[in-house]
């Protein structure tokens, strides 16, 4: 067929390219535990984890210190569980809605970090419950830190709500201000539960020249882009919700009461206060730097808050006080991520292993040390010096984070965030009313959910 | 008098045309040199530069240093490239081939299955994800590089452009040639595949731009880290805690994109001939 030299050498160069490739992809296997002696002898889990770790050790992009690998871990658990191997994948928050479904779909880990945990993975029978686990040794759930467990909280197959999850590490919501602001103004420091109407005053206050900088500087700051939990959480302040029920069956949803309705004229009204450019995330680029002309910076998470101010030496000048809560306490995204059992592990008692151990001091100390991942064990505010030498930030984002709106929005990785969302930026920027943007959402909610029952 | 005018003018139009050249030239620089002098910021991680300069004021190689610590980012360039430099030949070579036989052949139900091929653009990737992943499962290519190539090899838009290509290309030399004894594949290396080059220059680059930047398949395939290609391994750098770290990212994308550039200032000849002859233009 091919009597041209060239024509040969193609065909010559594509077995060659297929041979060399064949060598060079069959590499990619994870490793089987090949242990005789122990327990967990033979046994092997799969664990997966969403974010910026490493398996070596590596530098913090922030702080500049080293910083541990994941090797840590799995050395710590291979030597508690003699005979046993941990392979951990990690992979990047790009993405991982995507890559968490087609490992699920490929049954390719026996532990996942999942904190999307409501879209569907318990109610279409992937995830093992753990309450059978939980019975069997006992394990104490007061080690955590109050309603974190609760939140996490999901439907099974069967409808009814029960433990699938328990937290890893925690994700909260709070109000930060810049107490330099407030003190140039002459404004007094925030409450630590401030009202919508100490909120708006202290806006209004600071919105002008600064009488010492005379540098412009803006009252308030949120993001218009991604507002649905500052809304949501504002109502729950007024004592709204954003609607009831856990499965799609028993689900409703209130988006337009008058709590929301009075949440988004707030905000509108508020708007004026803060910098142009808030419904596409812009006005902000000096917050958490030296000049920052921003007063009051609403729905914060920690992050990595306290690591960004040390680097700044801002550490004098940033306050923190509590979101709104309703009159029982209670209000803000609850959030963070909770480690799950796959449904299809063949070593369900060693990966009930993995999450108790996540549950260590080890472990959640090596998440916040290395990481800088909020705690979620109630034995972290009280014992460790790490996190009492950074005592103003986190014993509030302690209480923000136990008094959190539970359980999870069942609506967090689905198109209702989404309506939620861009009907609030539609009202921000005067497209449509409040009134006409929350029936909207509602509306749009509504058809979500006849899709989903039908 | 008057020809030293018109040498004048031709000098005077000549150098504003330079200038503004120049002007539009350094606007399509600005982006690519921001992103550099980002990446050498030490600070960007927590806050990016405000309001934006071209020159950082804290310049440092500690963004840099984190791109090539613990030397992973030498791996995943390798990986990139068995999985680029892969795709590349099997892509180019099956889009040619393909783009001949629909434009040169005549067979049965052709038009049907050039049909089917332009249908293969029309589905985007995320509907196609899970079907792709469980196939690739089945077969027991996970975690290896099989799935991040194969599929180059059915390219609907190589095709689709390759068939353009050689529809400008005249029948009578397949017909010269059919004369003269020539069999399909002789007449396709000897006299076709030599008129390809700035047709298989684009396909070279747009495969290459495609593959290398490939992030969510590789991402789904690829569970060990000792397998990440280089659009993986930026991401798993770009955020800390829902923190974005811009400056770790912009000296990320500053090592990565080096390789593109690279080829496309040797490929960038034949890419505006083809533009020119395949009618991407839209002549």
């Amino acid at each position: 067929m091919f009597k041209s030299k060239k024509g040969k050498a193609l065909v010559w160069g594509f077995v060659s390219l297929l041979v060399m490739l064949s060598f060079l992809t069959g590499c990619g296997s994870t490793s089987t535990s090949n242990k005789k002696d122990g327990k967990w002898a033979g046994q092997t889990i799969t664990v997966q984890m969403i974010g910026s770790f490493k398996l070596q050790d590596s530098t913090d992009p922030i702080s500049g210190q080293k910083i541990k690998g994941l090797q840590a871990l799995k050395d710590e658990f291979e030597k508690e569980h003699p005979g046993a191997t941990v392979n951990i994948v990690t992979m990047p928050w790009d993405g991982y809605i995507q890559k968490t479904k087609t490992m699920v779909t490929g049954n390719q880990a026996d532990v996942y970090q999942m904190p999307g945990l409501d879209s569907g993975y318990a109610r279409e029978g992937d995830l093992e419950p753990l309450q059978k686990y939980i019975d069997k040794d006992h394990f104490d759930l007061s080690k955590y830190v109050d309603n974190t467990v609760e939140g996490w909280e999901t439907v099974g197959p069967d409808g009814k709500k029960q433990i699938y999850g328990l937290p890893v590490f925690g994700d909260t919501r709070f109000i930060l201000y810049d107490k330099k602001i407030f003190k140039d103004y002459g404004v007094k420091d925030l409450p630590e539960h401030p009202t919508m109407d100490d909120i708006m005053n202290a806006a209004k206050q600071m919105t002008g020249k600064d009488p010492v900088t005379g540098q412009q500087t803006y009252g308030v700051y949120f993001n218009g882009q991604t507002p649905e939990f500052l809304i949501t959480d504002i109502a729950e302040g007024l004592g709204g919700s954003w609607g009831s029920g856990l499965n799609y069956k028993d689900m409703k949803f209130d988006f337009n009461s008058p709590q929301y309705q009075k949440a988004l004229n707030w905000l509108i009204s508020l708007e004026p206060f803060a910098p142009k450019g808030i419904t596409s995330n812009q006005g902000s680029e000096k917050w958490l730097t030296k000049n920052n002309n921003i007063a009051i910076m609403l729905d914060q998470g920690p992050g990595s808050l306290i690591t960004k101010i040390n680097a700044q030496g801002l550490q004098d000048r940033i306050g923190i006080v509590q979101q709104f809560k309703n009159d029982k306490g209670v209000g803000g995204l609850f959030a963070g991520s909770p480690f799950v059992m796959a449904k299809s592990s063949k070593h369900k008692d060693l990966a009930w292993e993995w999450i108790k151990f996540s549950s260590s001091d080890f472990f959640q100390k090596y998440l916040w040390e290395q990481y800088n991942n909020i705690p979620v064990i109630k034995s972290a505010y009280t014992d460790w010096q790490s996190i009492k030498d950074e005592k103003q930030f986190m014993d509030p984002i302690l209480q923000a984070l136990s008094t959190p709106w539970t359980p999870h929005y069942p609506w967090v990785n689905a198109e209702p965030r989404n309506d939620l969302s861009s009907g609030v930026q539609g009202a921000l920027t005067g497209k449509m009313t409040a009134k006409q943007a929350l029936d909207k959402i509602e509306q749009q909610s509504n058809d979500w959910l006849k899709q989903q029952n039908q | 008098m008057a020809a030293l005018t018109q040498k004048k003018r031709f000098y005077i139009s000549n150098l504003i045309k330079f200038v503004i050249l120049l002007i539009g030239g350094f606007l399509l620089m600005v982006p690519f040199i921001w992103m550099i002098s980002v990446g050498f910021s030490r600070s960007a991680n927590v806050t990016m530069p405000f309001p934006p300069s071209l020159i950082p004021k804290d310049p440092s190689w500690f963004n840099f240093g984190i791109v090539f610590e613990n030397g992973q980012i030498f791996r995943a360039y390798l990986n990139s490239g068995i999985v680029t430099f892969s795709s590349v030949v099997l892509g180019v070579a099956s889009s040619l081939l393909g783009g001949y036989a629909f434009s040169k052949g005549k067979f049965k139900g052709k038009r049907l299955l050039f049909i089917v091929v332009l249908a293969t653009l029309m589905i985007p990737m995320e509907p196609r994800l899970i079907p792709m992943y469980e196939m690739f499962n089945k077969l027991g290519m996970l975690n290896t590089f099989w799935p991040l190539i194969l599929p180059a090899m059915v390219n609907g838009f190589g095709i689709f452009l390759c068939k353009q290509y050689f529809d400008r290309l005249p029948d009578s030399l397949r017909e010269s040639a059919q004369i003269d004894g020539a069999k399909e594949f002789t007449i396709f290396f000897k006299i076709y595949f030599p008129l390809t080059g700035p047709i298989a220059a684009t396909l070279v680059i747009l495969t290459f731009i495609w593959s290398w930047n490939d992030f969510v398949w590789p991402l789904v395939i690829l569970n060990n880290q000792n397998l990440q290609t280089i659009p993986l391994y930026l991401a798993s750098f770009t955020q800390e805690n829902g923190t974005s770290l811009g400056g770790l990212t912009m000296a990320l994308a500053t090592v990565s994109v080096i390789p593109i550039i690279i080829l496309y200032l040797f490929l960038q000849r034949f890419i505006i001939q083809s533009i020119a002859l395949s009618g991407l233009k839209g002549e």
